[in-house]
C-alpha cells in the first residue's frame, strides 16, 4: 500500500502542487477575507418569491441524493421473489448504498426496537441530508463562486474586482463616490453600502443556514411528541404537567410540577440545541476554512479540510443519533427515575 | 431573528424539502434496499439450510455406503471361507480316496507278489528236486527210490527255507 504511494509520478505531482503554491504566493495572489453572514443571502428573485443560496443548495443536495438512490437501485430486479440468485448480486454503487442503508438501519434497530420501521426513514434521511449538505460545502466553488455585490454594511470591507474575479486588494473606502455598477446591482442604495465588492456565493450548504437546522430540530421535536402520543396515548403529555405528586403531599406535588415544567422547557430547548449545534459546527468550519485561506493562502487550509470532513460526518451522525434517542425516549413510559 | 436569517418562509420551505426528500428516499432507496437485503438474507438462509440438508444426506449416504461395503466384504469373506472349506473337504476326500486306492493297489500287488513268489518257490523247489534227483542218479548210478528221494529233498528244502530269512 505504502509502496504504491511513493511512485515517481506521485512525487512529481506533489512537487508540482507545492511549486504552484509557492509561485502563487510569490506572485502575491491573495484571497479576500471571507464574508461572515449568519443569514443565507438571497440570490434569486422570482416574482414575490426569494430564493436564498442555501435553499438552492438544499435542492441540489436533494437532487444528488435522489440521483444516488436512483442509480443505486436501478439494477435491482422488479420482482424480488421471482429474481434469480444471480440478479441479487450487488455491485458497485448499489453495494455501497446497501452498506450505508444497512448500517443506518442496524443503528436505528438497536435503539428504536420495534419502532424502527417508523423511525428509520426519518433518521436516515436526516443523516444523509445533513451529511451530503455538510460535505457539499467543502467542494470547490461552494462559497467562492457567486454574485459580486457591494458590501451590505458600510463598515464591511469590500475588495477590488478585476473583471469577474475578486482580488485580495482591499478597496479604498469611498463614501459618496459612485462605484462602478458593472453588475447592475445596488445602484439606488449606494449610500448604505461600502465600497468595492464582496462575493455572494451561489451555493451555501444548508446546514450553515439556521432555517434548515431549526426546521430539522422542530421536526424532530414535533415528531417525538407524535411518536410519544402514538405509543402512550394522551398520557404522554402527563410528563409536562405532573400533578400526581399532590397525592403524597403539597411539597411532593410542587416539586413534581416544577420538574414537569422543566421537562417542558427542555423539550423546547431541544429545538434550539439541535438547530444551533449543527449550524454552529458547520458554519464555524466554513468560516475557519475561509479565514485560514485569507491568512495563509492556499496551503494552510488543507489540514482543516480533513477536519471539516470529519466534523461534517460527526455532526450528521450526532443529529441522527439524538433524533433516534429522543424518538425512542418518547415512546417509553415516563418513569419518575428518568432524568436528562 | 432577522440578523440570524431565520425566516418563516424559508423555514417552512426547508421543512417541505425534508419531507419531500424523506418520502422520495423512502420510495427510491430505503424500501428497495431493505427489501433486497431481506430477500438476500432469506435466500442465504435457505441455501444454508439446503447445504446443511445436503451435507446431512451425504453423510447418511456415506454411512449407508460404508455399511453396504462392510456387508459385502463380510459376505465375500464368508463365501471365500466356505469355498476354502469345501475345497479342503474335497481335497481330504480325494486324498482319502487316493490313499484307499493306493492301499488297495499295494495290497493287490503284494498279494500277487506273494503268489508269484510262492509259485516261483514251488517251481524252483521242483526244479531243484528234479536236478538233485538227476544229480544223485548220475552219482549213484542208480536211482534211489524216487519216493524216498523226493522226501529227502523236500525235507532239505524245508530246512533251507527255514534258515533263509
Amino acid at each position: 500500500m505504502l509502496k504504491k504511494l511513493f511512485t515517481v509520478r506521485n512525487l512529481v505531482i506533489l512537487l508540482l502542487v507545492v511549486a504552484l503554491f509557492v509561485i502563487s504566493g510569490l506572485l502575491g495572489l491573495k484571497v479576500p477575507s471571507p464574508v461572515v453572514s449568519l443569514a443565507a443571502e438571497p440570490i434569486l428573485h422570482i416574482g414575490p418569491v426569494t430564493i436564498t443560496n442555501s435553499l438552492l443548495t438544499a435542492w441540489i443536495v436533494m437532487i444528488v441524493l435522489i440521483l444516488l438512490a436512483f442509480f443505486a437501485t436501478r439494477r435491482m430486479p422488479k420482482d424480488l421473489s421471482k429474481a434469480t440468485n444471480q440478479e441479487l448480486v450487488p455491485n458497485g454503487l448499489q453495494n455501497f448504498m446497501e452498506m450505508v442503508v444497512e448500517a443506518l438501519h442496524n443503528m436505528a434497530e438497536d435503539i428504536g426496537g420495534h419502532w424502527t420501521p417508523r423511525f428509520f426513514p426519518i433518521v436516515a434521511t436526516i443523516f444523509l441530508f445533513v451529511l451530503v449538505s455538510n460535505w457539499m460545502g467543502l467542494l470547490p466553488g461552494f462559497g467562492s463562486i457567486g454574485l459580486l455585490e457591494h458590501p451590505h454594511a458600510a463598515s464591511q470591507a469590500g475588495y477590488v474586482a478585476k473583471g469577474i474575479i475578486l482580488t485580495g486588494v482591499e478597496a479604498a473606502p469611498a463614501e459618496g463616490e459612485h462605484a462602478a455598477t458593472t453588475e447592475g446591482e445596488a445602484a439606488t442604495t449606494e449610500h448604505a453600502e461600502g465600497a468595492g465588492y464582496i462575493v455572494v456565493p451561489f451555493f451555501r450548504p444548508p446546514s450553515t443556514d439556521l432555517n434548515f437546522t431549526i426546521a430539522l430540530g422542530l421536526m424532530v421535536v414535533a415528531l417525538s411528541q407524535y411518536f410519544g402520543v402514538k405509543a402512550l396515548g394522551p398520557g404522554y403529555f402527563r410528563k409536562f404537567f405532573d400533578i400526581s405528586g399532590f397525592k403524597k403531599g403539597a411539597f411532593d406535588g410542587i416539586v413534581g410540577l416544577f420538574v414537569s415544567i422543566l421537562e417542558l422547557i427542555s423539550e423546547i430547548a431541544r429545538i434550539l440545541s439541535f438547530g444551533f449545534r449543527l449550524f454552529g459546527n458547520v458554519f464555524a468550519g466554513e468560516v475557519l476554512l475561509g479565514v485560514m485561506a485569507f491568512l495563509i493562502p492556499y496551503i494552510a487550509s488543507l489540514p482543516f479540510y480533513g477536519l471539516e470532513v470529519f466534523v461534517g460526518f460527526i455532526q450528521a451522525a450526532v443529529f441522527m443519533m439524538l433524533a433516534l434517542v429522543f424518538f425512542a425516549m418518547a415512546t417509553v413510559g415516563h418513569g419518575s427515575e428518568e432524568h436528562h | 431573528m432577522d440578523k440570524l436569517g431565520i425566516n418563516l418562509g424559508f423555514l417552512i420551505s426547508q421543512l417541505v424539502n425534508f419531507t419531500l426528500l424523506a418520502a422520495l428516499l423512502t420510495v427510491l432507496l430505503y424500501k428497495p434496499i431493505l427489501n433486497m437485503l431481506n430477500q438476500r438474507r432469506e435466500r442465504i438462509a435457505k441455501s444454508m439450510a439446503d447445504v446443511d440438508a445436503a451435507r446431512e444426506s451425504a453423510a447418511k449416504a456415506q454411512l449407508e455406503y460404508d455399511r453396504k461395503i462392510a456387508e459385502a466384504q463380510r459376505k465375500a469373506q464368508e463365501i471365500i471361507a466356505q469355498a476354502a472349506q469345501a475345497g479342503d473337504k474335497v481335497g481330504v476326500e480325494i486324498k482319502a480316496e487316493a490313499q484307499r486306492e493306493a492301499d488297495l493297489i499295494r495290497q493287490k500287488a503284494r498279494l500277487e507278489g506273494e503268489q508269484e513268489k510262492a509259485h516261483l518257490l514251488a517251481d524252483v523247489q521242483s526244479q531243484i528236486a528234479g536236478l538233485s534227483m538227476a544229480a544223485t542218479e548220475r552219482v549213484l548210478g542208480q536211482g534211489l527210490d524216487p519216493k524216498m528221494q523226493r522226501q529227502l529233498i523236500d525235507g532239505f528244502l524245508a530246512e533251507l527255507g527255514k534258515t533263509q530269512p
